[in-house]
């Protein structure tokens, strides 16, 4: 699929023009990646915005405790195609929140994140439109997180 | 490899997936499942107290079931998978693919001939048996990613099904290609005519011009009044256009 194609299909990018898509598509590239691999780390800098293509990605999160041996990562969210993750690179203090694990073989589209920055503060009618709905995504993000927060807490209450 | 004694596990929330697993792993030669678990966490605890050789979950299994009232997110697959391969030693964990299938009630997948768990990579998967996972002892939370493929039914319809796409999309381009040539021959055929006609008018102009100029010599020259006027000195003058001249009428 062409890069133009997947960012239409993407959610934040739905509702720009040709030209506004176009500029995303010449800061984007494509990367592929297998199944167990790590599109990117908790803590690391968060140089890009990722649209998966194709394939399923975990979004997992560190859970740590007193025991290191208890320490371990925990999978907060699911995403599937056509949908973006890593928003981190274009909000301050561009870090990561989570890390990313492909689930199968996958394909995604990277997007440079500084220069999507330089994008949306260039064009603001662009920049309110990815803005307003990259909310969403993040709204999405830490509901699922308390979904999985209450889960844990029931199972400790079970156990 | 034939005595081989592989005790299987089998993770999934949905008993027509699990079913359909135990067919297929216990297809192999020595291998049995000893257990099914329906969450994450009955998962973790069986796989502690039974100690399978392998176990596969299935990447959609919840974290937890049976709560009313409380949405759970179906991510607990991988964390289950990454637990159980980190906790128990020797243990070879497989994270299933279950997205794409489709399982009927009594645990047969939909037009499908022989399943067979394959390895997933990025150029695409590789058939295994389970006693190949084995042979060398896993190392801690190294995980296994599967799919489940269909060898012979799906397969089959799915060659004949891609070989009849390229079928119909050839003849589709061949279509469009003799369309294309016909109209490229007949505009071609309008030109060499349009041409022609081009060719039969200017000839014909030139044989009329040649005609006229065979006349002019035949016939003597003749005056032609073309108009009459005065000039400043109020004399009358008449210009002849066959010859040219101009003659005075008043002096």
């Amino acid at each position: 699929m062409a890069a133009r194609e997947v960012l239409r299909e993407c959610p934040i990018f739905e509702s720009l023009t040709d030209t506004q898509i176009g500029a995303i598509v010449g800061i984007s590239k494509p990367r592929d990646f297998d199944p167990g691999a790590s599109v990117f780390s908790e803590a690391n800098n968060a140089e890009e915005l990722f649209v998966l293509e194709k394939g399923k990605v975990a979004l997992q999160m560190h859970l740590s405790v007193q025991q290191p041996q208890f320490s371990r990562r925990i999978t907060v969210d699911i995403v599937n195609k056509g949908e973006p993750f890593g928003w981190s690179a274009v909000v301050e203090p561009h870090r990561y929140t989570l890390t990313a694990i492909c689930l199968e073989p996958s394909k995604v589209l990277a997007i440079d994140g500084l220069r999507l920055k330089t994008l949306l503060h260039t064009d603001h009618q662009m920049g309110y439109e990815v803005l307003s709905r990259l909310i969403n995504v993040v709204a999405s993000r830490l509901d699922e997180t308390r979904q999985v927060l209450i889960s844990e807490r029931l199972t400790s209450l079970q156990v | 490899m034939q005595d081989t004694k592989v005790g299987v596990m089998v993770a999934s929330e949905r008993p027509e997936l699990r079913h359909l697993l135990k067919r297929v792993v216990e297809r192999e030669p020595g291998v049995s499942t000893i257990g099914q678990a329906e969450n994450a966490v009955r998962a973790m605890a069986l796989a502690r107290t039974l100690r399978p050789n392998v176990v596969l979950v299935d990447s959609d299994l919840p974290h937890i079931t049976g709560r009313e009232g409380v949405r759970l997110s179906r991510i607990g697959g991988l964390d289950a998978a990454s637990s159980i391969s980190q906790q128990i030693p020797g243990v070879a964990v497989m994270l299933l693919n279950s997205s794409p299938l489709s399982v009927t009630g009594d645990g047969a997948l939909d037009g499908a001939g022989e399943l067979y768990l394959s390895r997933e990579t990025a150029n695409g998967g590789i058939r295994f048996p389970l006693a190949d996972l084995l042979v060398k002892s896993p190392s801690a939370g190294t995980l296994t990613f599967v799919s489940l493929q269909a060898e012979t039914a799906v397969s089959a319809s799915h060659t004949f099904t891609k070989i009849t796409e390229r079928t119909m999309a050839l003849g589709g381009a061949a279509v469009l290609g003799g369309i294309g040539l016909m109209f490229t021959l007949i505009l071609a055929g309008a030109g060499i005519l349009l041409a022609l006609f081009g060719v039969g008018v200017f000839l014909l102009g030139l044989a009329g011009r040649a005609g006229v100029a065979a006349w002019s010599r035949v016939q003597p020259p003749r005056m032609k009044r073309v108009r009459s006027t005065a000039d400043k000195g109020g004399r009358k003058w008449q210009h002849a256009r066959s010859s040219g001249n101009v003659r005075f009428l008043n002096h």
